[in-house]
């Protein structure tokens, strides 16, 4: 190959050519070279900070778990969830409900359930229909046993019927009961953990309070199961 | 006294001179570029190479914090649980039944002359109260209890009188529907 005439070329421009070839491999140089490393090392480098932070939350969040008695919390739960079940629970609400009913001095004439289509409420309800025949006096007992039963529950119908002779009343109360699912995500790594706040904390030992007394009975009563003869 | 110079050297010679010198000039400048790109090249090379240490440090030290809060995943879910059922309890124990309120309202302002023969309280929160009296001035002072915001503590609205009448035997009988 003969390249004489590309020396030739060569000394004739080549204040054009060497320069022009400088700035060629400057150019690859940078496009190729310099510009893509300096822009992994600014990705990498906010993916360090974005690891460093993760990881000291995620240290501070272990560490937050660690520091929680786990049967304290698991009671909690337990309670919690009797108070606001994730399900209607309805064997529990049939016995919760007799109890404070009797409890107030009234009778339980008849119990009826209305599970209605949900609306969009944040903590679903159905609602209960009593029945009940007792002396009016003790009305705003039976009420208030009612709402701060341990199970969530609201009053939202009254009907008061007395028979002036004997001073008994007969009584219709509608009944909401409220229930809630679980979240629909729990224990996820980049959740934040919630806090209890104080008031959370206080509303909590008030509900431990009153949980002996009414829970207990607030749980279905265990008698024998079966039968020998089913039509008898 | 001053220096006369006289260049005598053919113009080709000086044209080729005035190239060479500026050939020179611009060599050194593409050196010098070269030079800086080639150190800059090598020194982003050096701080990547430090940086995927780092990195790699990074990365297990979110392994292992993540690892440790896996540990802890069944605490957290409870807290979780914890967290949103006491959320939701305070919400609905923050609104009290109205039908209950407007009850025990009635109850404590009703004097005792008066007797209630029914009273409904709706789902919305309307009251109906079918009541009995002799006593007219009991009946007046309870409409009027019922309607003072400072008695009624701003839980009714309005006291309509659906029905008034005197019947023979001199008892006063009334339905009423609060709102």
């Amino acid at each position: 190959m003969n390249i004489l005439p590309l020396i030739n070329f060569y000394q004739k421009y080549k204040l054009i050519v060497f320069p022009l070839l400088v700035a060629f491999s400057s150019v690859i140089l940078i496009v190729f070279v310099i510009f893509p490393q300096i822009k992994n090392y600014l990705l990498d480098n906010k993916t360090i900070l974005n690891l460093s932070q993760g990881s000291y939350l995620l240290e501070v969040k272990a560490q937050d778990l660690s520091g929680f008695d786990q049967d304290e919390l698991s009671k909690k739960v337990s309670l919690s969830l009797l108070s606001l079940p994730v399900d209607k629970e309805l064997p529990q609400i049939i016995g919760a409900l007799q109890n404070i009913v009797l409890k107030n001095g009234f009778t339980l004439v008849s119990f009826q359930v209305a599970i209605l289509p949900q609306t969009a409420q944040a903590v679903p309800d159905f609602t209960t229909k009593l029945e009940l025949s007792g002396p009016s006096a003790l009305m705003p007992q039976l009420l208030s046993g009612i709402e701060d039963s341990v199970r969530v529950m609201k009053v939202s119908g009254i009907e008061i019927t007395t028979a002036r002779a004997s001073g008994v009343s007969q009584v219709s109360l509608s009944v909401d009961i409220f229930y809630a699912p679980l979240p629909s995500s729990l224990g996820d790594l980049d959740a934040p953990l919630p806090k209890l706040t104080e008031k959370d904390e206080e509303f909590l030992t008030n509900l431990e309070v009153n949980f002996p007394s009414q829970a207990v009975a607030a749980q279905p009563s265990f008698v024998s199961k079966g039968k020998v003869n089913p039509f008898e | 006294m001053e220096k006369i110079t006289i260049n005598l050297l053919p113009p080709e010679v000086n044209l080729a001179q005035k190239q060479g010198q500026k050939f020179y000039k611009i060599r050194v400048l593409s050196i010098a570029v070269m030079v800086i790109l080639t150190f800059l090249s090598s020194t982003v090379f050096a701080l990547r190479i430090l940086q995927s240490q780092n990195l790699t440090l990074a990365r297990e030290k979110f392994e292992q914090a993540q690892g440790k809060v896996s540990e802890l995943k069944d605490q957290e879910a409870k807290l979780q649980v914890l967290k949103s059922r006491v959320t939701n309890i305070r919400q609905i124990k923050s609104n009290p039944s109205k039908q209950s309120q407007l009850f025990n309202l009635i109850s404590a302002i009703i004097p005792p002359s008066i007797i209630v023969n029914s009273f409904g309280a709706d789902r919305a929160g309307n009251v109906n109260l079918s009541a009995i009296t002799a006593d007219y001035l009991s009946l007046d002072l309870f409409l009027r209890d019922l309607v003072d915001p400072q008695i009624n503590e701003g839980k009714i609205g309005a006291v309509d009188i659906e029905n008034l009448s005197r019947g023979r035997d001199g008892v006063y009988r009334t339905n009423l529907k609060i709102k």
